[in-house]
């Protein structure tokens, strides 16, 4: 999944962003509105976290920018903490809102939550043909045998799960698991994939040639 | 109930307008009353002399000395008609044989039913030689008396009979009179209208004036409603004024603006609560994240050193934040802990620009000052924060290579502290809100380089515990420039 960061205290962006990819997100990294804008300009994200007050486009002006053209669901992270001013971000387009300052576990669990309603998944748990998926412990089992994925893996096949039906090309795969830092390596998903296939010892993911990969239920 | 304003003013109303009503009544019913009698006197004289003229009449000549009378045209009736034609004269003997009265008459105690007037004329030795009702008038036989006869004595009995008693001649008496019965049930009845209609009046101006300091009241109570309507919440509701007489327009125009200023305050207090809040969330934040992130897994060495690093960095800008919020608290509180004494300005401002000497080379800002010594009443502690914070502020934000202008003179009786640099220059539009609480010119700027944001508040706060002012002129791209005037000491030995 790839989140988008708009947050103008640079010790607090990085942390976020690196206690997310650590999760196994791909994060990019915005200082302001405009910046947030230009980053959702170019690339697609499952979910924003935008704070309120940011110099030179605060997170009001992005929102109302920024609902003109995406669907995407953000949350608000703000040190303003009223009922005033929860009331006024979720009415500025914002789904969901969490002050300052926050557990990093109550961030990732409304984060996990936005994306799958925004996929139309409302369970927490998903099984197909015997892979049990949990995507709030981000665990992953076949039948009663745990199985280990690195965060990078699990992502893919999260991505997969909650995509379910449709196909994923290596290149959406990508553009969901890394972020703008990564080199884009044509052959990168193609390793991830044939391990979750060794790891799992079941073969959910099907290949279409020349299109990509697709779970189908 | 006495102490409403609206009860005081019926009670004025209606106690004034009872005090007319019944003067005037009174005043009124005096009148009638008096011309009543009058004219019931007058027309009893009148009665009094036609008899009396008409006694003299005949010869002899009633007063030995005097010229007869000469004979009298014959008087004119009160409907205009010629009076009867004058009877055969007759003998003295004559007409008082006609006037002798019945001696078994109650005359005068009984009164007939039209309280027609009666009169009685009697010998000198009060023998009654007539008693007789008269038609009233004559007008004309008491002016021509009058010419003759000295006044006539008028005399009221109990109210209830008025006669009219003179000397007729040869010392005879003549005594007109009459009951006031119909004129004393005439005054009740007039008296009793008047009553009425005076109650009458009385009850509607009761109501009138309850109306009136109702309505004059309604608009101090519409303030008052209006006023307690506001609330920390809403100090939106304003009172109108276009509905409001002109005396108290002036009052809701002053409350208005009351109004507006308590709800600038308590915007002002709210906006500094929501910054305080949000400046001490964010590094408590990222105390808490970076933290939560460290202890999320197993780090190697350089990451918690990380980890510490930022969390020192937060906790110096709460730290920072802090001093500068009891700053301020301390300076809005009271003049009781800070201690002014008498100390040389020049000398507070030169150990400051020693201080940053080290700052502003590192930078390559040249500090250029030129001191006049001064003295003044002061406290020096908190002096040399504000001026270490501007001229730490003219270093920051000045060009490599620029210059900082440090300069005092006296002008006026005033220390005139410049700090002027050659940096970037602060755009015209923020200009007027500098020296808020939290305001923030380049908000990423300065909180990169650690400024709470309260520093120029500080300042203005100091400046003005040592009763002088600050100012700033700003050209964007060529520099600042800072300007206090603080009072000189005088020396007044």
């Amino acid at each position: 999944m790839r989140i988008l960061v708009v947050e103008d205290e640079p010790d607090l962006l990085r942390t976020i962003a690196k206690a997310l990819r650590e999760n196994g997100y791909a994060v990019d990294e915005a200082t302001d509105g405009s910046e947030g804008l230009s980053c959702a300009a170019i690339s697609r994200y499952d979910a924003i976290i935008l704070d309120m007050m940011m110099p030179v486009m605060d997170g009001a002006q992005f929102l109302a920018k920024f609902r003109k053209l995406y669907r995407t669901p953000v949350l608000i992270l703000s040190a303003r903490d009223t009922v005033e001013n929860r009331v006024d971000g979720l009415n500025l387009g914002a789904d969901d809102y969490l002050t300052k300052p926050f557990a990093m576990v109550e961030l990732f669990a409304r984060l996990q939550a936005l994306i799958r309603r925004s996929l139309g998944t409302g369970d927490n748990i998903v099984t197909i043909q015997g892979v049990t998926i949990n995507f709030g412990s981000k665990l992953v089992s076949v039948g009663r045998r745990k199985v280990e994925l690195t965060a990078k893996e699990f992502s893919i096949i999260e991505l997969l799960v909650l995509k379910k039906n449709r196909v994923m090309s290596r290149s959406d795969i990508f553009e969901h698991v890394y972020d703008v830092n990564e080199d884009s390596m044509s052959n990168l998903v193609d390793v991830h994939i044939s391990n979750i296939r060794k790891k799992l010892e079941v073969d959910i993911i099907e290949t279409r040639r020349g299109l990509g990969y697709i779970i189908s239920v | 109930m006495f102490k409403s304003l609206r009860w005081k003013l019926q009670f004025f109303y209606s106690t004034l307008l009872a005090t007319v009503i019944i003067c005037s009544g009174s005043v009124f019913y005096y009148q009638v009353w008096r011309s009543t009698f009058a004219e019931v006197d007058r027309r009893l004289e009148a009665s009094a002399l036609y008899l009396d003229v008409t006694l003299r009449s005949f010869p002899p000549p009633i007063q030995q000395g005097l010229e007869a009378p000469p004979m009298l045209p014959p008087p004119l009736r009160p409907d205009g008609t010629a009076p009867p034609p004058p009877r055969p004269r007759r003998s003295k003997e004559q007409f008082l044989e006609e006037l002798r009265l019945p001696q078994d008459s109650n005359f005068p105690g009984e009164v007939n039913p039209d309280d027609q007037p009666y009169f009685l004329v009697m010998t000198s030795n009060d023998m009654l030689l007539k008693k007789e009702f008269v038609p009233l008038g004559y007008s004309e036989a008491q002016s021509l008396a009058e010419q003759f006869y000295p006044q006539p004595t008028l005399t009221m009995l109990e109210n209830k009979l008025r006669e009219v008693r003179m000397i007729g001649p040869s010392g005879s008496k003549i005594i007109v009179g009459k009951s006031l019965r119909r004129e004393t049930i005439q005054l009740r009845n007039i008296a009793i209208q008047f009553t009425a209609i005076g109650l009458a009046f009385l009850v509607l101006g009761v109501g009138i004036s309850f109306a009136i300091a109702y309505r004059m009241v309604r608009p101090i109570t519409q303030m008052s409603v209006t006023a307690e309507l506001l609330s920390e919440k809403d100090m939106s509701k304003r009172l109108d004024l276009n509905h409001v007489d002109s005396e108290l327009a002036g009052l809701a125009e002053v409350l208005n603006r009351l109004f507006s200023r308590l709800e600038a305050s308590f915007s002002r207090q709210r906006q500094f609560t929501a910054d305080a809040s949000h400046e001490l969330r964010t590094p408590l934040t990222v105390i808490r994240s970076v933290s939560e992130l460290a202890l999320s897994q197993v780090r190697s060495p350089t990451e918690y050193q990380e980890t510490i690093e930022v969390s020192l960095k937060a906790a110096e800008r709460m730290t920072n934040l802090v001093n500068g919020l009891l700053a301020l608290a301390r300076l809005d509180s009271s003049n009781a802990d800070f201690n002014l004494q008498l100390i040389s300005f020049n000398d507070v401002v030169s150990e400051s620009i020693g201080l940053l000497g080290a700052m502003a080379s590192e930078r390559k800002v040249g500090l250029i000052a030129d001191l006049h010594s001064v003295q003044i009443f002061g406290n020096s502690e908190s002096l040399s924060r504000m001026i270490d914070n501007l001229i730490t502020n003219a270093i920051i934000y000045n060009k490599p290579g620029g210059k900082v202008f440090i300069t005092i003179r006296i002008h006026d009786d005033k220390a005139v502290l410049e700090i002027k640099d050659t940096g970037v220059g602060i755009p015209e539009e923020h200009l007027p809100f500098l020296f808020e609480r939290f305001y923030r010119v380049d908000k990423a700027r300065s909180r990169l380089s650690g400024g709470s944001g309260l520093g120029l508040a500080i300042c203005k706060g100091v400046i003005e515990k040592h009763n002088g002012t600050i100012t700033v002129q700003s050209i964007f791209g060529e520099g600042t420039t800072f300007r206090i005037q603080l009072p000189v000491f005088k020396n007044l030995d």
